[in-house]
C-alpha cells in the first residue's frame, strides 16, 4: 500500500542542476548516430558490411526497430524518428549504433553500409535523359553507386526540380506598382538585397540524453526545453504510456530552435536502444553533428525596393522574403509570419507589398532562433535605410524620424505597435554619439575616394558610423498564443516561504523576479522558491495537450507583469503561516487585439524600442575593423532592476559581437547603454541588441569601405577580399579611361 | 599503459592508452569539472592545472603527463587560492554557466600568481581570453578584482580595492 502511494506521488517531471553528460549508470551503453552522407536517395537497407566482426554487446538500431510510431507530428509537421525511406538531408540520422566502448563504436561505425535503391535512380536517370542530353554521370560507368547518386541527384535537383514552397505570406496595402511608375512619388528608387546567416555558436554540452528502463518505467535525463512534446513523442514512439515516462530536465546549454524539437527525436532514438537492450543508454551528439543539425546558420534573403519622394518620405516599399526552411521545419510558417510582420521595421508607408516564402530543400532543418526571428527583418530594413541615405543624401536620422510609424504619413499597414518615445530615443542616441557630424565627415571622406585619389583607395583614415532602430515584441499573439494559457501563480506555505510556480528563463530575470517580490513583501530572498509544479510545463492536466514553449511566443515580460499583479494581491494579505495561493492570467481582452485569420491588429502584447549607433575604423594594414564606440538607448518601460538589465544588455552586446565575424569575436572599448525613464509597464528588452547591432555594424562598415556590405557574418578575410575586388575594378576602369 | 601522476595532490597511476586525451582520462576517473567543449583547445571548458599552469586537457595526450602534477577544480576549490577566487566571483554576482568555470577560475589564478595587483590592461587581456559569453566582461573583471582583494586580505597585505 505504502509503495503504491510512493509511486503515485512520484513526479513525471523533475528539474536538475546537473549536466546529463556528467551522469552515468552501471552497465551503461554508449550510442553513436549513423548519419546520411548524401542529401537525397532512397534507402534499401542499412547494416554491417559482410565479414564485419560485430562484438556481442554492440547493436545497430534502425527504423525497423521502432516499437511504436515511426514518425511523430510536431506542430503538424511529420518528422521521422529514423529515416527509413527517402533521405531528406545530408547528416540525417538513419540508425543508432550502441555498445559499451566508445572507441570500438567509432571503429565499428566505418563498417556500417547504407545501400541505396539503384532502380529508383535508374528511373530518374531515364526521366532525366529524356529532357537533358548532357548527363555527366551514369550508374553504369563504373563509379561506386553512392558517387553516381550524389552527382546525378544534384544535377537533377539543379535542373529539373522546382523549389517547393511550404509556407507563404503576402501582405499588400495601397497601390505599390502605380507609385513606382509615378515619377513624382518615386523621385528616388533604391534597391537592396540583404543576406543574414548570423547564428550563435557555443562550445557547451552537445544535445543528448541518458535513459533507461526500470520497473516498467522509462527514465530520461536530458536538457529538454519542451517537456510536453518530449513526453508525447516518447509515448508515441516507444508505446509507453505517459504516466510511465519519467523525465529529468538537466541543465540546458542550447536554446536554439532546432534543439527545442530535435531533442525529442534524439531521446526517442536512445529510448528505443534502451528498451531493446534493457540497459542504460547514453547518447551524445558529436560537436560536428551538433553544429550541422542544431546550430547551423539560417538562410534568409530579403530584397527591398523602396521609393521616396523629394522630401524623403517613403512612398512605396516592395519586400521579398525568402527563407530556406530545410527538409522539414515545424516552425516554418510561424517564422515566416514573424519575418513578414517585422519586414517594414519601425517604418510606416501607405503602399507596401510584402511577399514572404519558405522553401523546402535538401538542407538540414533551418535553425532560425525563435526569440530573434525579427532581427533578420530589421537587419535588412535598417541597412536599406542606410543605403537610401547614402544614395540620396538625406540624413539617416532625419529619414528615420520622417518615416517612423506614427510620423509624417498615416499608415495603412495592418499592424499596430506602440514605440513609446522613439523620436526622443533616436535624437538622444544621435546626440550622444555625435552621429550627424561623424556621418557627414565619413561620407565626405569616402565620396571621391576612387575617382580623385592617386594613392591607394584604402589609405587611412577609413571611418564609418552606422545607426539602427528596432522593436522587441513580447507575447506574440499569433497562432499558438491561445493554446499557451499564460498565467502566474504565487503561493505561501506553512513555513512562510513564497513559492513562484514558474521557472525564470535566465539569471537576470530571476534577479528581477526576486526584486519584485522582496520590494513589496517582507520576505528574505532565501525564502523564495521557484518551481514548475502545478502550472506550466508540468501541469499536463489534459494528457493530450502539448504546451507551447515559452521561446515561441516570448512571454517573459508578460509573466513579469502577471507576477507583479500576484505580488500586489499578496501584499494585502498577512503572511502568518496560513497557506494560500494567488493566480493571475492574461485578460482575454488583450488576446482580442490580434486577428490571426485576417492577419492584422497588434501582434505583440507589448513592444520595447531600441536604437544604437556603432562607430568603427578600418586598419588598412591588417584589413580588419576596430570598433570605436557603441551607443545603445532603450525605451523598455519601467526598468525593474536597472543593474540586471544593464548587465543583460552588455552580455547581449558581447554575444552579438561574437557572431558578426566567423571564428572571431569583435570587441569594443567603449560601450554606452542607457535606458529611458518610463512609468509604462515593463517590457522585454533581452533580444533588442540582436536586431540593431548587426545592421549598425554593416552600415558603418559599408560607409567606411564605400561599398555596400550586404551579408553577415563576415569571414576574417572578407574586408581584404572586398578591397581587393575594388582595387582590381579601379585598375580596369583606369585602363579603360586611358 | 600505466602512467603515474600526482592527481589532485594524490599519487595515482592512470591506466590509459597514451594517445587518449587527458580530458577523457580525467572524466573517466570521475573528475567531471573537466568539461568537453570544442575539443580543439580553444574554448577552455577542459582547463586543468598541469604543473601549476592552466592547459586545455582535450589536446594533451595522456602519454606525456607522466610524473606531472594535475589539479582539477574539484581539488583546487578547496585550496585557499581557490576559495579567494570563487568567493570573489560570488561577491561580484557572477553566475557561471558550468562549462566555463575551470577556464575562468584557472585563468584568474594564473593572473593573480603573476601579478600582485593586476592592471587594467591585464584584466582586459584576461577577459579577452575567455571565450564563453555567459557573463559580461565588466562583471567578470569585477569578480577578479574582488578575488584579488580576498587574496590580499587573507595574506594580510594592502587591499587591492583601497
Amino acid at each position: 500500500m505504502c509503495a503504491k502511494r510512493k509511486s503515485a506521488d512520484k513526479k513525471n517531471f523533475v528539474f536538475s542542476d546537473e549536466f546529463y553528460s556528467d551522469m552515468s549508470a552501471p552497465d551503461m551503453l554508449y550510442a553513436l548516430p549513423i548519419t546520411s552522407p548524401f542529401s537525397c536517395g532512397k534507402i534499401r537497407s542499412i547494416g554491417f558490411a559482410p565479414k564485419t566482426k560485430v562484438p556481442e554487446d554492440c547493436f545497430l538500431f534502425t527504423g525497423n526497430d521502432i516499437p511504436g510510431e515511426k514518425s511523430v507530428a510536431i506542430l503538424g509537421t511529420e518528422v521521422p524518428v529514423f529515416s527509413c525511406g527517402e533521405i531528406s538531408y545530408k547528416g540525417e540520422i538513419l540508425a543508432l549504433l550502441a555498445g559499451p566502448d566508445r572507441e570500438v563504436l567509432t571503429e565499428l561505425k566505418n563498417s556500417v553500409r547504407i545501400q541505396l535503391d539503384g532502380d529508383e535512380l535508374k528511373k530518374e536517370e531515364t526521366e532525366f535523359s529524356k529532357n537533358y542530353n548532357f548527363l555527366s554521370v551514369s550508374i553504369d560507368d563504373g563509379f561506386p553507386i553512392e558517387q553516381s547518386i550524389i552527382s546525378l541527384r544534384k544535377t537533377i535537383e539543379n535542373f529539373t526540380k522546382k523549389r517547393e514552397i511550404i509556407a507563404r505570406r503576402k501582405i499588400v496595402t495601397g497601390i505599390t506598382e502605380e507609385v513606382f511608375s509615378d515619377p513624382e512619388k518615386s523621385a528616388y528608387v533604391v534597391e537592396g538585397k540583404w543576406n543574414s546567416r548570423i547564428h550563435y555558436k557555443s562550445n557547451k554540452e552537445t544535445e543528448g540524453c541518458l535513459c533507461y528502463v526500470k520497473g516498467g518505467n522509462l527514465h530520461v535525463f536530458t536538457p529538454c526545453q519542451w517537456l510536453s512534446q518530449l513526453s508525447k513523442t516518447l509515448s508515441e514512439v516507444t508505446g509507453f504510456p505517459k504516466s510511465k515516462i519519467f523525465i529529468t530536465r538537466t541543465m540546458v546549454s542550447h536554446k536554439t530552435t532546432n534543439a527545442l524539437w530535435f531533442n525529442s527525436i534524439l531521446v526517442s532514438q536512445a529510448a528505443i536502444a534502451a528498451i531493446k537492450t534493457g540497459r542504460p543508454v547514453k547518447y551524445s551528439l558529436s560537436r560536428s553533428s551538433q553544429e550541422a543539425l542544431l546550430e547551423l546558420a539560417p538562410n534568409v534573403q530579403i530584397s527591398h525596393k523602396t521609393a521616396l519622394d523629394a522630401e524623403g518620405v517613403i512612398t512605396a516599399m516592395e519586400i521579398s522574403v525568402e527563407f530556406d526552411a530545410g527538409a522539414y521545419n515545424p516552425f516554418a510558417s510561424e517564422i515566416l509570419d514573424r519575418l513578414a510582420i517585422a519586414a517594414t521595421g519601425i517604418y510606416s508607408c501607405r503602399n507596401v507589398r510584402v511577399s514572404a516564402k519558405a522553401f523546402k530543400s535538401h538542407n538540414p532543418p533551418s535553425s532560425l532562433h525563435l526569440s530573434m526571428i525579427d532581427s533578420h527583418s530589421f537587419y535588412a530594413m535598417e541597412n536599406q535605410i542606410q543605403k537610401i541615405a547614402a544614395q540620396t543624401g538625406f540624413s539617416p536620422v532625419d529619414l528615420r524620424q520622417i518615416n517612423k510609424a506614427g510620423g509624417a504619413q498615416k499608415s495603412t499597414w495592418p499592424f499596430t505597435y506602440s514605440f513609446g518615445r522613439s523620436i526622443d530615443a533616436i535624437n538622444a542616441v544621435a546626440i550622444r554619439s555625435d552621429f550627424k557630424r561623424k556621418y557627414a565627415v565619413s561620407r565626405l571622406a569616402g565620396h571621391s575616394r576612387y575617382e580623385e585619389s592617386e594613392n591607394s583607395p584604402y589609405s587611412p583614415p577609413l571611418r564609418g558610423i552606422g545607426m539602427a532602430c528596432a522593436f522587441d515584441g513580447s507575447g506574440y499573439l499569433g497562432t499558438f498564443f491561445e493554446k499557451s494559457n499564460i498565467s502566474m501563480q504565487v503561493s505561501v506555505n506553512e513555513e512562510k516561504k513564497v513559492i513562484v510556480h514558474a521557472y525564470p528563463p535566465s539569471s537576470s530575470i530571476r534577479e528581477i523576479w526576486i526584486k519584485i517580490i522582496t520590494d513589496d513583501i517582507d520576505v528574505d530572498r532565501r525564502s523564495i522558491i521557484f518551481t514548475n509544479e502545478t502550472i506550466g510545463e508540468s501541469g499536463l492536466k489534459n494528457d493530450d495537450s502539448v504546451i507551447i514553449p515559452e521561446a515561441l511566443i516570448g512571454t517573459v515580460s508578460v509573466r513579469t507583469i502577471l507576477l507583479k499583479k500576484c505580488i500586489d494581491s499578496l501584499k494585502r494579505k498577512k503572511i502568518d503561516g496560513t497557506p494560500f495561493s494567488v493566480k493571475k492570467s492574461l485578460p482575454s481582452s488583450r488576446k482580442k487585439i490580434w486577428n490571426q485569420e485576417e492577419f492584422s491588429g497588434s501582434p505583440y502584447y507589448n513592444t520595447a524600442f531600441g536604437t544604437c549607433t556603432l562607430e568603427l575604423e578600418l586598419d588598412t594594414c591588417t584589413y580588419r575593423e576596430n570598433l570605436r564606440k557603441i551607443c545603445v538607448i532603450i525605451d523598455g518601460g519601467r526598468i525593474l532592476s536597472p543593474k540586471s538589465a544593464e548587465n543583460a544588455v552588455h552580455r547581449s552586446i558581447q554575444r552579438c559581437l561574437s557572431t558578426l565575424v566567423d571564428d572571431d569575436s569583435l570587441k569594443c572599448p567603449s560601450i554606452s547603454v542607457q535606458f529611458m525613464q518610463s512609468e509604462e509597464e515593463p517590457k522585454q528588452i533581452g533580444h533588442l541588441v540582436y536586431s540593431i547591432l548587426p545592421a549598425a555594424y554593416a552600415s558603418a562598415l559599408s560607409q567606411a569601405l564605400s561599398v555596400t556590405v550586404d551579408f553577415l557574418p563576415l569571414q576574417t578575410d572578407s574586408i581584404f577580399k572586398i578591397c581587393e575586388n575594388l582595387t582590381d575594378e579601379r585598375k580596369v576602369r583606369r585602363e579603360d579611361e586611358q | 599503459m600505466k602512467i603515474p601522476v600526482m592527481l589532485n595532490s594524490e599519487k595515482v597511476i592512470l591506466d590509459a592508452r597514451p594517445t587518449e586525451s587527458l580530458l577523457e582520462v580525467l572524466r573517466s576517473n570521475g573528475l567531471l569539472s573537466v568539461k568537453e567543449g570544442c575539443t580543439k583547445g580553444k574554448c577552455g571548458s577542459c582547463t586543468v592545472l598541469l604543473d601549476d599552469k592552466p592547459v586545455p586537457s582535450c589536446i594533451i595526450p595522456v602519454g606525456i603527463v607522466r610524473n606531472a602534477s594535475i589539479e582539477t577544480l574539484e581539488f583546487f576549490l578547496l585550496t585557499k587560492e581557490g576559495e579567494d577566487i570563487i568567493s570573489g566571483f560570488r561577491q561580484a554576482g557572477m553566475n557561471m554557466c558550468g562549462f566555463c568555470n575551470s577556464s575562468r577560475i584557472f585563468s584568474t589564478y594564473e593572473l593573480l600568481k603573476k601579478s600582485y595587483r593586476p592592471t587594467a590592461e591585464e584584466l582586459d587581456r584576461l577577459a579577452d581570453s575567455i571565450k564563453c559569453n555567459c557573463i559580461d566582461r565588466k562583471t567578470f573583471i569585477n569578480g577578479v578584482i574582488y578575488a584579488t582583494a580576498n587574496r590580499h586580505e587573507r595574506e594580510g597585505r594592502r587591499n587591492a580595492l583601497i
